[in-house]
């Protein structure tokens, strides 16, 4: 799952600026999916759109940046963006939450400019829908949560329960109580949905979750092909290509109206399954396409 | 010094440093080996502990007690793993598996002595104890007979493309396990055993080979060594035959036959001449000389068969005595002192001495005595050469005679009677008695002479000279003057004139009338050899007195020549006295 990316033009009535769109896009760090998607925003914009690219948000100092646009890659990026005035910010490959925090840390100083996001993260929506075109007989969701996860678990049970499900849900307030968490919410569920929360599903612990999981023959919906790799069933998530093309649209958007759009999520996404955890569990997994129709159509239903 | 034989040194030499190397080789390899072992077994419990820390994770997240008992049991099953511990983040322990010890001088294992009686849950206690003694900041404690290793349990980080979110990664609990170092001390032991039989079989091997190579390079050298011993022993026939491949050995076997031939050769012709000189030396001594060797000490130690034959004395007999057994007794005291200086002072003296026989007869001999010295000057020898000079001194005498005596008759001649006349002129002025001079001629010799030859005439002139002695004293002088003439000198007579010329009167008839008889002559020179002849011869003698040696003899002489003269013309067979 990735951000969106954001365009925009400064201007008012003049169309001429169109022509010489400066955009400065900064990266977070280095790291290869953020490089992945300023090469990616790159190749996508126009060449009317001249593009900067810092690596690193220390090198960013919007006094001598003489951009229209500031495409801000990832939370540090973001955070220092948001701190400079002026220019406005598109933030991209930020979770949602992580995007409402930085606002929150900065509504005391008056933010002059226009800022928005394309969030990382998938919609809860489409994640349910995925999860009921992936399996559709595991009814029983089982969610382990913190409170920073500030999940509202009540409007998801009633999303879980349109759905046809139920959600089992524990809180766990510290890394101590997880296994035991787990094991309750294990015991009485019959797929356990990951959710962006840095405390449980860390790196660390991401392992003996699976472990966990698999021991008990629950399986895993991640949140990024990293979970499908490391044993979830499944996944879905937004590519840093994705997110550029998106980010691109937005950028030539602002360059044609002057504005940002409100912050959106993804738009494009990605579905990723681990066939040897599903044979191992003994999951009939869908083909993609079926996955794709099935949650579409669900989607339509809704509507 | 100490000294060795060359063959203890080619094999010290060799096998000195083989031993070194040898032992220093094998304290390499086997320290190598040992460091080797110890380094493999302390590796291998890090990976055990690794290992075990790893698949461990899971149980402590889980805190599954016999998850995590079932997989130390697994560890146990390891070699050399002796206990594991499983710990949670808390440090808290989760399982406690196998067995600890604790080594003396660990402090903290005496506060629980007695962990051993106590199976079971007493067992915690020490391992307690290990779990303060080995944790993060010492994770590997070694002791004697075992070593403990502390891994920290952390999770395996799983990326999940979080971006800026990465909490620091925690500790989630630690395995602690014991490792028994006795399986590698015996592989150790082991291993030193076997080098060292091997070692020692190489060694034993390199000596025999030693042993083996040092005999054939020496045994030469020392067969060379013999022989050249034998020969300084003066075995000069020695030779040897060295059998070798070096060339060098082979040119000192040759050099020292060829030197023993050499050797032997100039032996034998230094013995030869030895021989010879030795013979001539025996034949020289076996001279007409008698000849005598004594010692230092002048005791006889050899003489030839000369010595014998002029002393009487045997080579037995003379051995070993003093060459006093010679002396005569004819010579003093001073005469022998001035033999010994002279020997003394110039090494030799030669002279006459008179020696005693065995019989007791003396001898003139002539004696030489030489010293035999020593390069240093010491007396060692003295050799004596003996000449009898008995006929030498008879051949001297008869010379004396002739000059003195007459050789027919035995008597003083006219020289001697001269001297003796003088003698006893100046006796008589001495004692103031006469002497008297008789001169006597034979009257009627000549036809004598003529008749029967002058052998004839010579047994006259004898008898007349044997008829005259019987008629004087000792003392008296009877001379014959040549032909047949008589001089008889009679001294000491008497005082007085008168009485003199009396009895020399009488004594002057006396012979006249003895003279006078007839004298029986054998007739030898004829053919008749038994044929005698009966001759008369009478005598006229003239007589002169002396007293004083205020004339000289020869006019005394021609005095009583004078008075025979007139008693020849006063008839002959007369006596007349000088007036």
């Amino acid at each position: 799952m990735r951000a969106v990316p954001l365009c925009l033009l400064v201007l008012c009535p003049i169309p001429c600026w169109a022509e010489d769109l400066k955009v400065l896009v900064v990266l977070s760090d280095d790291s290869a999916p953020y490089q992945s998607f300023a090469s990616a925003l790159n190749s996508s914009l126009p060449a009317m759109v001249q593009t900067t690219v810092l690596e690193h948000p220390g090198q960013f100092s919007p006094d001598v940046s003489h951009a229209d646009l500031i495409v801000a890659v990832g939370m540090k990026a973001t955070q220092s963006a948001i701190a400079q005035t002026g220019i406005p910010v598109l933030a991209v490959m930020i979770p949602r939450m992580g995007y409402e925090d930085l606002l929150a840390q900065a509504a005391p100083k008056k933010i002059t400019h226009s800022i928005s996001a394309i969030y990382l993260n998938q919609p809860l929506a489409r994640r349910l829908d995925f999860w009921r075109a992936v399996l559709p007989d595991r009814r029983r969701i089982g969610l382990l949560h913190t409170p920073d996860a500030r999940i509202d678990v009540e409007r998801m049970r009633q999303d879980v329960a349109q759905r046809g499900g139920s959600l089992v849900d524990r809180q766990v307030l510290s890394a101590e109580e997880l296994f035991r968490g787990l094991e309750s919410v294990l015991a009485s569920s019959d797929v356990l949905f990951a959710i962006p929360d840095s405390m449980l599903y860390s790196s660390s612990n991401i392992r003996n979750i699976l472990l966990a999981s698999y021991r008990l023959g629950v399986p895993l919906i991640g949140l990024s092909q990293a979970y499908v790799n490391a044993g979830a069933l499944c996944a879905i998530f937004s590519t840093p290509e994705q997110l550029a093309e998106q980010a691109s649209a937005t950028v030539i958007g602002f360059a044609r109206t002057g504005k940002l759009p409100a912050p959106q999520y993804p738009v494009s996404f990605t579905i990723a399954v681990n066939q040897q955890v599903a044979r191992s569990l003994g999951v009939a997994v869908p083909s993609q396409e079926a996955i794709r129709i099935q949650m579409d159509n669900a989607k339509e239903g809704r509507h | 010094m100490k000294q060795f034989s060359i063959r203890q040194y080619v094999e010290w030499l060799t096998l000195i440093p083989l031993l070194i190397m040898a032992v220093g080789l094998e304290t390499y390899f086997l320290h190598g080996r040992s460091a080797d072992l110890d380094r493999d077994l302390l590796e291998r419990g890090k990976l055990i502990a690794r290992q075990l820390a790893s698949s461990s994770e899971y149980g402590v997240f889980a805190n599954n007690r016999p998850f995590l008992q079932n997989i130390a049991q697994g560890v146990l099953q390891q070699p050399d793993v002796r206990g594991a511990i499983i710990l949670n983040a808390a440090s808290e322990s989760l399982v406690e598996e196998g067995e600890f010890s604790y080594a003396t001088g660990n402090p903290i294992a005496d506060t629980g002595p007695a962990m051993p009686e106590h199976p079971g849950p007493a067992r915690k206690v020490p391992a307690g104890k290990i779990r303060e003694l080995v944790n993060l900041q010492t994770p590997v404690l070694s002791r004697d007979k075992s070593f403990w290793v502390y891994q920290p349990i952390v999770p395996v980080q799983v990326a999940l493309d979080e971006l800026e979110v990465k909490p620091a990664v925690q500790q989630v609990g630690a395995v602690i396990i014991e490792m028994s170092r006795a399986r590698t001390e015996r592989a150790k032991s082991q291993m030193l055993w076997v080098t060292m039989g091997a070692t020692a079989l190489f060694l034993m091997l390199v000596f025999y080979l030693v042993f083996r190579a040092s005999r054939r390079i020496t045994s030469p050298v020392c067969e060379l060594s013999d022989a050249v011993q034998m020969i300084g022993k003066g075995r000069l026939e020695t030779r040897v035959a060295v059998s070798t491949h070096v060339a060098e050995l082979s040119t000192l076997a040759r050099g020292i036959n060829d030197m023993a031939a050499q050797l032997q050769q100039e032996n034998a012709i230094l013995h030869q001449q030895v021989l010879e000189a030795t013979r001539i030396a025996a034949i020289a001594f076996e001279s007409h000389e008698g000849m005598m060797v004594a010692d230092a000490a002048g005791l006889i130690m050899r003489v030839n068969s000369a010595f014998t034959k002029i002393t009487g004395y045997t080579e037995a007999e003379a051995i070993g005595k003093s060459p006093s057994l010679l002396k005569s007794g004819r010579h003093d005291v001073d005469f022998y002192v001035e033999m010994w200086e002279s020997i003394e002072s110039t090494g030799s003296w030669q002279g006459e001495i008179w020696n005693r026989r065995k019989n007791g007869e003396t001898y003139p001999a002539w004696l030489a005595i030489t010293v035999v010295e020593r390069e240093d000057g010491k007396v060692v020898y003295y050799v004596a050469t003996y000449t009898d000079i008995t006929l030498r001194k008879v051949a001297e005498n008869e010379i004396k005679n002739l000059a003195f005596y007459d050789a027919l008759t035995q008597l003083p001649n006219r020289r001697m009677l001269i001297d003796r006349l003088s003698l006893a002129m100046a006796a008589s002025h001495r004692s103031g008695r006469y002497g008297a001079v008789m001169f006597l001629d034979l009257d009627n010799f000549k036809p004598l002479n003529d008749k029967y030859g002058h052998a004839v005439g010579d047994l006259l002139l004898v008898e007349v000279a044997h008829r005259i002695v019987g008629c004087v004293r000792e003392t008296d002088t009877i001379a014959r003057f040549g032909g047949d003439e008589f001089v008889v000198m009679l001294s000491e007579l008497d005082t007085e004139k008168t009485e003199s010329m009396s009895q020399a009167g009488t004594i002057a008839e006396k012979i006249r009338a003895i003279l006078a008889e007839p004298y029986v002559l054998a007739l030898l020179q004829q053919e008749n050899a038994n044929a005698t002849g009966e001759h008369h011869c009478t005598s006229s003698i003239g007589v002169v007195l002396f007293i004083s040696h205020e004339t000289v003899p020869e006019t005394v002489l021609s005095w009583a020549d004078m008075a025979m003269y007139k008693a020849k013309r006063d008839g002959r067979n007369s006596i007349r006295f000088h007036e």
